[in-house]
């Protein structure tokens, strides 16, 4: 495991694979998980793009982010796994979820 | 407007006691005069508080031709608002039920808060203000955990009905209840024919022999028991309890707590209680049932074990929705304290037959052969309030001042 994270920590970024297309981007340094799925060609919504509007709503099965949401989701659903795609950014390799 | 004299020619020729003319229960026009006059204009019971649990939850439903969504806000307050984009007018939440932390229409993802208020406008000009175009807001009450809305934009007065009401529901716990059970059942019949055969039970004891087990289906103007002697101890037993029986009631509501038939407890297959967990817990919930009402479209049932809401929603000319829903005590497991098929099962019954009932009133009252007929004074008195209610508000809905001012010009 540690093994995998060491190389998914590449200097192209931060490994993030997005399910259910199971396709992996790599976020690099400064870009957000959104930025670094359209730069990639993954179909992913969006609108404000500041963490309002809840469109680029996706949920994280494991890995961490840090976000800077502005009332997109409640508390709960961060909690629950919820993150907005374009105001977060990986610390370490996530596997997120689409849904 | 021509559909406005013949609705006022219409209204003139129903005779006193009597059904409505055939057009009132299939005709278009006076389908879209009722949304206007009545469903546009007058209180309606929507659901609980407990349907509502956390901010960001909501209900949404369409109200004649208009999609309304009641959510509660951040700070827990329940509100309401038309539930059609400021931008170019699309539905922002679909009909149903859902959580969101903010409303986002999902054409260009306009995005309101909780309170209504407009926070995110894409590729709008410099001048556009975001402060001018919030989500319209309708009137909600909440009275001891039962939602009422209006959508109008003067609401009929609700204090007289809250005053009423609060203190003889709040006893049922309605705030520390849960949803067990709800459903819509579709109904090929006119709102009116639906809510005619729902205020009375002259049909009742050929109709629904199971209701009959624990409701007092014996004919009374008002659905009460006619036996002074039960009524009196049941009285007793209620004012002991510091439970207010009623009944009282104005223009467009009615409340009353009657008891069930003798040694029945809960409406239910054997008069047995169905839910081991009471709301009211007094008595083993032998505490008869609290029935409210509203005009134009609902009824409700508050029984010692659970609670039981009917509410119609015209559809179309021929087509109505009942919307159904069952509440019991929160802390009652399901599988453990209840279960739903029986806990259903009663008014479920009852719906179904009550359906095939309007659907089969209506059936007739469309043939050639229709003549308005009488309604039973004894037995129908409810029926009779209601219809004379109707014709009351589409008079002074077709004769509002500005309509007149209209016909002049
Ligand atoms: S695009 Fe609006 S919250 Fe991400
Ligand atoms: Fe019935």
């Amino acid at each position: 495991m540690l093994q995998q994270s060491a190389a998914a920590h590449t200097e192209a970024g931060i490994s993030v694979r997005i399910l259910p297309y199971d396709v992996e981007v790599f976020v690099r340094p400064g870009e957000t998980i959104l930025e670094a799925g359209l730069r990639c060609g993954v179909a992913l919504a969006s609108s404000c793009r500041q963490g309002v509007c809840g469109t680029c709503r996706l949920h994280k099965l494991s890995g961490e982010v840090e976000m800077h949401q502005n009332g997109g989701l409640f508390e709960d659903e961060v909690e629950d796994g919820d993150i907005l795609a374009c105001c977060s950014y990986p610390l370490t390799p996530l596997v997120l979820e689409w849904a | 407007m021509r559909r406005r004299h013949e609705l006022c020619d219409l209204l003139d020729e129903r005779r006193p006691g009597y059904s409505l003319p055939q057009p009132f229960y299939n005709d278009p026009d006076i389908y879209a005069l009722d949304i206007e006059g009545v469903f546009n204009a007058c209180w309606l019971m929507i659901g609980f508080s407990v349907e509502l649990p956390k901010p960001g939850n909501y209900l949404a439903m369409t109200i004649g031709r208009t999609p309304v969504v009641v959510i509660r806000d951040r700070a827990g307050a329940i509100r309401g608002f038309f539930n059609s984009c400021r931008h170019r007018g699309a539905q922002i939440c679909q009909d149903g039920t859902g959580r969101a932390a903010k409303l986002v229409c999902p054409y260009h993802q306009w995005t309101y808060g909780l309170d209504g208020r407009l926070l995110h406008a894409g590729a709008m000009p410099e001048n556009f203000d975001a402060n001018d175009h919030p989500l319209r807001p309708i009137h909600v009450e909440v009275v001891a955990g039962a939602i009422y809305i209006c959508l109008a934009q003067t609401p009929p007065d609700f204090a007289p009905f809250r005053r009423a009401l609060e203190p003889m529901l709040a006893p049922h716990g309605f705030e520390n209840a849960k949803l067990a059970h709800q459903y819509v059942l579709v109904e090929k019949a006119n709102w009116k024919l639906v809510m005619e055969n729902g205020r009375e039970c002259y049909h009742c004891a050929a109709n629904h022999p199971e209701l009959g087990i624990s409701f007092p289906i014996g004919i009374s103007a008002n659905m009460s028991i006619e036996d002074d002697t039960r009524m009196r101890g049941y009285c007793q037993r209620m004012a002991a309890h510091g439970l207010e029986v009623g009944p009282t009631d104005g223009s467009w509501w009615q409340i009353a707590r009657f008891p069930l038939n003798e040694g029945m407890i809960s409406m239910s297959p054997d008069g047995a209680p169905l839910v081991k967990k009471p709301m009211l817990d007094l008595d083993g919930g032998d505490t008869g049932s609290l029935r409210f009402s509203i005009e134009p479209h609902n009824f409700c049932h508050a029984l010692g074990d659970y609670a039981f809401m009917f509410s119609v929603l015209p559809v179309g000319p021929e087509e109505t929705h009942v919307v159904a829903k069952w509440l019991v005590h929160e802390d009652a497991v399901e599988g453990v304290d209840y279960d739903v098929p029986s806990l259903i099962n009663t008014w479920d019954m009852t719906n179904r037959q009550d359906r095939d009932l309007a659907e089969n009133n209506q059936r007739g009252v469309n043939g050639l052969g229709y003549l308005p007929g009488p309604y039973s004074p004894k037995a129908e008195g409810l029926v009779l309030r209601f219809i004379d209610w109707y014709c009351e508000r589409m008079r002074a809905h077709i004769g509002a001042p500005s309509a007149r001012i209209a016909e002049v010009a």
